[in-house]
């Protein structure tokens, strides 16, 4: 039988077992927990695990893991040790030497010796949950547990450590300051219920070292160890005021012996040696034997019942009645809170159970604890037993845990109270003790139910936990539910009742203050024979009075008298004792002695008896109490007489007097010492109310402490939070002077405008437009006068806000353009509250933005005025543009244009298109020059053509230019050009060509066939002059003469002509001409002129010219002969040279003639024009102008400078690059001779 | 080497003339001696087209300019046989004609020539320079890229 809290077993009676031996063969839990920075710490562990073969160890890893990562834990920890690492599943029943780790995203716990897995309890904490599966470890397998916290952020496991420990388990932490994180192993150690912190790598042998300390508790019952363990109480006493002599020795011895191994020490005298050196080890073993683990709701059917008892008390009460609870060994507080709980759903919430006057004490020796208990914080873990309607209605979130209402928690009182010494509180309506009472001895359970019969008010409940029981005080109480342990007070006689007696706080020598084993009612078995025989008519009475024990016959000494029931001596006395009684009772306790009354007279219906009284002073060895035995013995005494009847009165009058004075005085007395005795009672009653007064005002006090220390630390927050508060406004400060700058540091006006449209602020740039005064702060901005003029400015700025969208416009004036933009102006939630306004002065941009506009209408205009088209082709997307003129060229309306250059292609006659497609790709590639002459067709195409002569006037000669424009890497990103109507002009060409072909063909049959008639003509003349000389007179001979003058004349003019004529027609073929030889020809030519007028014809250097041989010789020819014949009377003289200019040849053919006049200069070059008669100088009038022709044609000039009589020099100029006409096609003219 | 590069740093590009017409020959010599801008040229005149080919082996040149109707081979076989000589086809020699057809343009076109003059059309310095200097930057942007035939 084992003394576990939790396990359903009744309370036993005398006698203590102890545990009994661990058996090794059972298995031996190390549970881990840990979080961020624990892999790093759980290979350090694993590294260096216990020796196998030690104990059974199994190993179970939980670790926080995130649901959604794959964990490749298992084979970065199965690198690390001998020992089999897996993953753990769920019912699985761990074996020794095996290390288990917890899958992710669920929580573990551990039930009859398996590891569950269950679906996370909290959705938002780290899963698994260490605290749970720690309790549920602690709960399973009690004491076979070690308990690890390894590196982790948080607080989990702290719960969870505390467990473990009160189960009876050993606990480790990660040193913090090994661990990367160290959160969780600082949370566990501040519980206090740590028992080692070592780095990771030294963990394994730490657990060696618990493990080999004994935990075999056979040896603690030892005598000696006995001893040991007394004074070990007494140093817990001294040290932390808390007297253990009465808890049950199984607790005890257990708790001693965890902590022996927990300081790894094997022996007791050892433990206590090691104590005595280092008392803060007593502070532990305080902890851990005070230690208890309290739930929400534990025993839910239990609470079912109470809560049903609660129903009835609120019924009983009405408004404004007070409630009052106590929970002694609260702890944590998660009792107090759930009796709270169970009133505030039974009254139908907390607002309701406010109308009555209610009163929680929930008391501890455990400080700590109840610093816990007071905080009201708990995990979800802790809070599993409660619904979550009850959750979410009694707790709120914070800092990750639940805390429960202020509401709940102003309706408990926690202080720190002795329940065996310090005074009850009283009236009391519900007493819940649950699970403290298994910690005392049968003694104290006794005295301690006593004290809760007296502080529980009348029908008050008691609650005890599922594996108390009342003992020997259940006459105390009514059952009223056996399950759930609710029982209510009992109205008993004082006979039956013996109140709580307090201990006394003075300490004797330890020796003497041994445990008792043996209730004081081992006196009771005194054997009645022996003190019949000693002391027949006997009563034992305590040092109360009260009587334990009748023996004999009483009847003739014990009187019941009216009023409350009561065992106590003094009130069942006969009347005529009570008064000696007393003081003789008194007495003989004060000197413990025995001591006798004088004999007494009993008045017994007409026998007198006398009576000897003796009190005895009863002391055991074993028990403290001093008890007296109260000895009547009758005194039969034949000599007596009655007194009262021999005495005369008469003769004894003083005696008579004395008696009456006596028996008044005793009367007196009696009711004086009756009165007395009231007084005392209600002395009493009132000291035990004030007493408990005291109690309430302590446990107020130290509320109130405690409230003092929440205000202090408040006032350190404030303190923080007003300094930040300095430091935001610093920011604020900073952030403004960076507003003001950057708006300064504008200069456009940049203004803003709240949602009335009122200046909230501005830039000395926007006093440029407005006119705003600086102390005018919140003007509307429609009072503000602006220098230009701004339409309708307050509804856009209202449009703005409504809309949230931005606004902008172009004001112009004359002088100045601006570009206004309205943005609205929003808070950090995304609401308009205002506006911003910034005016660009634009001016620039708009001018250039006219002349741009200006220049594209030119442009516009340009290209619908040209009489060229145009068009724009963008390769890469084959977008192509043609002019409306192109498109009219092409007789194309709009609507049937593609834009795209298929458009074009598609257009070429087929005999060009090759060559044309090929040039322009030749173009695209290297830059050959664009420039085709081809055939496209008109109109639309859907006339399909077939080569026919028909076909031919569906096409147009075109002559199309163009030049491309290349990107990056030589790619043709554009080409622009134009398309020009050829066929008209060639059409002109042609026409005039043919007309003057015509014309030359005209002239030249003219000439031709004029030629041989004059011929003729003059031949025939000729020979009539020579045959018929002799016949004709003077007259007629001259008649002849002029006849044959003129023919000749005609054949010279004819001639002439001719030449002209071809001058006009005849290809002019450029070659190098040179002019010397040319010079050579013409005097040959002309040798019979020079011959006859005897004159002399030079040259200097003359050059060779690119020219046409034919009209070089032409021009020399006539001018060479003009200057033969026209001379004067001298011989003529006629030079011929030629001089070199930058671009052309000049030529000079100078001579010795008549020279002219200057008006005629101009004159002589026109056709027929003759200054002289053809008498003096036969010419036909042509061969200037013939000259004349000839050199325009080249592209020179010729003139004349001349005076009457001087000579002339005839100058004309050649180009050295003589301009042709282009032909462009290869019909060739007739060559005319 | 590219043949398309100036090697010659003062400023001197060396052109290649292949006509069978003396005169033509001695017009465009001419013209080049009185160009006016930073470049001044050297000629080097070839009557066929033999000659002409042999000349471009030899020298560097860095315009040829070829008349079209000539005996033997013509103007567009001497611009294949220059450009096989060159190893690719962009060869700047510009083809010159007395007789502007489309077919002989386009025909040139195709046979490579960076570009078609006509005789008649020819009548300053500035404009031969002009098309000298097309044709040699041309050449030498798609030099970068050159692919060997």
């Amino acid at each position: 039988m084992s003394d576990h809290p939790g396990e359903k077993t009744e309370t036993a009676p005398a006698v203590d077992q102890l545990e009994p031996t661990d058996s090794d063969e059972r298995l031996f839990w190390v549970g881990i927990g840990a979080s961020a920075g624990g892999l790093e710490a759980l290979r350090e562990f694993v590294g260096k695990l216990p020796k196998t073969g030690l104990m059974n160890l199994t190993y179970v890893v939980a670790q926080h893991l995130s649901p959604t990562h794959q964990s490749m834990l298992v084979q970065l920890l199965g690198r690390e040790t001998d020992i089999q690492v897996c993953e753990l599943s769920n019912n699985l029943k761990p074996e020794a030497n095996m290390l288990y780790i917890t899958p992710p995203n669920s929580d573990v716990y551990v039930e009859s010796g398996r590891l569950q897995l269950r679906k996370p309890l909290s959705e938002f904490k780290p899963k698994p949950s260490v605290d749970y599966f720690f309790a549920t470890l602690a709960e399973d397998q009690t004491d076979r547990v070690i308990g690890i916290i390894l590196s982790g952020t948080g607080s989990d496991g702290a719960h969870g450590v505390r467990a473990i420990r009160a189960a009876g388990g050993i606990t480790i932490a990660q040193e913090p300051s090994t661990a990367k994180y160290d959160g969780m192993p600082s949370s566990a150690i501040e519980t206090g219920c740590v028992d080692a912190v070592l780095a990771p790598d030294k963990m394994g042998r730490g657990i060696e070292k618990v493990l080999s300390s004994p935990r075999s508790l056979k040896l603690l019952q030892e005598e000696h160890q006995r001893t040991d363990i007394q004074e070990l109480m007494f140093l817990v006493k001294q040290r932390c005021g808390v007297d253990f002599k009465d808890y049950k020795t199984g607790t005890l011895h257990r708790r001693i012996s965890r902590r022996m191994a927990a300081c790894a020490t094997h022996e007791l005298n050892e433990y206590v040696d090691y104590v005595r050196a280092n008392p803060k080890e007593l502070d532990a073993l305080y902890g851990d034997i005070l230690i208890s683990v309290t739930n929400f709701f534990r025993d839910t059917e239990a609470f079912d019942s109470l809560k049903r008892e609660v129903e009835k008390i609120l019924a009983a009460k009405g408004p404004e009645d007070t409630i009052r609870v106590w929970i002694p060994g609260c702890a944590s507080g998660e009792e107090a809170y759930s009796i709270v709980i169970l009133f505030a759903e039974a009254a139908g919430g907390l607002a309701k159970l406010s109308d009555y006057n209610f009163q929680m004490f929930a008391t501890d020796l455990d400080a700590d604890t109840l610093t816990m208990a007071r905080k009201g914080q708990y995990s979800d873990a802790t809070l599993q037993k409660l619904s979550p309607e009850l959750r979410d209605k009694y707790f709120h979130h914070r800092e990750g845990n639940r805390e429960i209402l202020k509401g709940v928690r102003d309706l408990v009182l926690f202080s720190r109270h002795n329940v065996l010494e310090d005074p009850p509180f009283m009236r009391l309506d519900l007493v819940s003790c649950r699970n403290l009472l298994i910690y005392f001895n049968n003694n104290l359970q006794h005295n301690v139910l006593s004290l809760f019969h007296y502080a529980l008010g009348e029908k008050g409940i008691l609650f005890l936990g599922q594996s108390e029981s009342l003992g020997h005080s259940s006459n105390l109480f009514i059952t009223a539910d056996s399950k759930a342990k609710i029982f209510r007070r009992k109205l008993i006689s004082s006979a039956e009742h013996q109140p709580f007696r307090r201990t006394s706080a003075a300490s004797s020598s330890p020796i003497a203050r041994l445990p008792s084993t043996r209730a004081a009612g081992g006196i009771h078995e005194l054997p009645d024979a022996i003190v019949q025989a000693l002391a027949p008519n006997s009563l034992l009475v305590d040092e109360n009075l009260d009587v334990l024990r009748i023996y004999g016959d009483m009847h003739a000494y014990t009187q019941l008298s009216p009023g409350s029931a009561s065992m106590n001596l003094v009130s069942i006395a006969r009347k005529e004792f009570r008064q000696e009684l007393r003081a003789l009772a008194y007495k003989t306790l004060r000197e413990q002695s025995t001591h006798n009354s004088l004999r007494k007279n009993l008045k017994d219906d007409a026998q007198h008896q006398r009576v000897d009284i003796t009190i005895r002073p009863l002391r055991t060895k074993t028990s403290e109490q001093s008890l007296l035995l109260i000895s009547f013995e009758p005194h039969k005494s034949e000599e007596l007489r009655p007194i009262v009847s021999d005495v005369d009165t008469a003769e004894h009058p003083l005696i008579a007097e004395f008696e009456q004075e006596l028996n008044s005085t005793r009367e007196h007395l009696q009711t004086v010492v009756e009165e007395l005795e009231t007084s005392n009672e209600e002395l009493q009653s009132t000291n035990e109310e004030l007493q408990s007064s005291n109690e309430e005002l302590q446990s107020s006090n130290e509320e109130l402490e405690t409230a003092n220390e929440e205000l202090q630390s408040t006032n350190e927050e404030l303190l923080t939070v007003n300094e930040e508060l300095q430091i935001k406004t610093l920011e604020l400060t900073e952030a403004n002077t960076k507003l003001v700058n950057v708006k300064e540091s504008f200069d456009f006006p940049l203004l803003m405008v709240d949602a009335k449209q009122r200046i909230k602020l501005y830039n000395k740039a926007a006093k440029k437009i407005f006119a705003i005064d600086a102390h005018d702060s919140a003007e509307p901005i429609s009072a503000v006068t602006s220098a230009i003029e701004i339409p309708d400015l307050v509804n856009r700025i209202k449009k703005v806000g409504m809309s949230g969208k931005a606004l902008q416009r172009q004001l112009d004036t004359d002088e100045v353009c601006y570009n206004e933009t309205i943005h609205p102006y929003r808070d950090e939630h995304g609401q308009v509250l205002g506006a911003l306004l910034t005016y660009v002065d634009n001016t620039k941009t708009r001018q250039i933005e006219a002349e741009l506009a200006t220049s594209e209408e030119r442009y516009q205009l340009a290209v619908d005025g040209s009489s060229v088209g145009l068009w724009d082709w963008k390769i890469a997307g084959d977008e192509l543009y043609c002019s409306p003129k192109l498109l009219e060229i092409l007789h194309v309306k709009q609507q049937h244009f593609k834009p795209s250059f298929e458009f074009l292609k598609e257009r070429l006659h087929p005999d060009c298109r090759d060559d044309v497609l090929a040039v322009l790709s030749a173009h695209l590639e290297k830059g050959f020059d664009f420039n085709v002459e081809c055939q496209m067709r008109q109109g639309d195409l859907s006339r399909t053509t077939n080569g026919s002569e028909e076909d031919k006037e569906l096409y147009i000669w075109v002559h199309i230019r163009g030049q491309a424009t290349w990107g990056a890497d030589r790619q043709p990103e554009r080409m622009s050009g134009s398309l020009d109507n050829y066929t008209e002009k060639r059409e002109i060409i042609d026409e005039l060509r043919d007309s003057n072909q015509a014309l030359a063909r005209f002239a030249y049959v003219c000439s031709h066939d004029l030629k041989e008639p004059a011929r003729l003509a003059n031949n025939f003349g000729m020979l009539l002059q020579e045959t018929a000389a002799a016949k004709l007179d003077d007259d007629e001979a001259t008649y002849l003469e002029h006849i044959v003058g003129n023919t000749e004349r005609m054949q010279e003019m004819i001639r002439d002509m001719l030449t002209y004529a071809q001058i006009e027609n005849k290809n002019s073929v450029l070659e190098i001409v040179d002019c010397e030889i040319e010079y050579d020809r013409v005097l040959e030519h002309l040798q019979l002129a020079v011959e006859e007028n005897n004159a002399t014809v030079s040259r200097s250097k003359l050059p060779k010219i690119r020219s046409d041989r034919m009209q070089i010789f032409q021009v020399l020819l006539n001018l060479i002969g003009n200057g033969i014949k026209f001379h004067r009377d001298e011989r003529p003289v006629v030079h011929v040279s030629a001089v070199e200019l930058n671009d052309d040849w000049q030529f000079a053919v100078s001579d010795n003639g008549i020279g002219m006049h200057d008006n005629h200069v101009q004159k002589i070059f026109g056709e027929f024009q003759r200054l002289n008669s053809s008498e003096e100088f036969p010419g036909t009038g042509i061969g200037l102008s013939i000259c004349h022709k000839i050199v325009q044609r080249q592209g020179g000039r010729i003139w004349v400078e001349s005076a009457p009589n001087e000579g002339s020099t005839f100058y004309f100029t050649i180009p050295k690059n003589p301009v042709g006409r282009r032909m462009s096609d290869p019909i060739a003219v007739a060559e005319p001779g | 080497m590219s043949q398309t590069e100036s090697m010659n740093v003062l400023n001197q590009r060396t052109i290649l003339l292949i006509d069978d017409n003396p005169d033509d020959l001695s017009f465009y010599t001419d013209l080049l001696k009185r160009t006016s801008g930073e470049y001044s040229y050297s000629i080097i005149t070839a009557s066929n087209s033999e000659q002409g080919v042999q000349a471009f082996q030899s020298n560097d040149i860095d315009c040829t300019f070829v008349d079209f109707n000539m005996p033997g081979l013509d103007g567009l076989a001497t611009v294949n046989a220059l450009q096989k000589i060159a190893g690719h086809e962009n060869v700047p020699v510009v083809l010159i004609t007395g007789e502007p057809t489309q077919r002989i343009q386009a025909n040139a076109a195709r046979a490579g020539a960076m570009d078609f003059i006509v005789k008649e059309a020819i009548t300053s310095s500035e404009q031969l320079e002009r098309v000298i200097n097309k044709v040699i930057a041309w050449a030498t942007e798609l030099s970068t890229t050159t692919r060997t035939l």
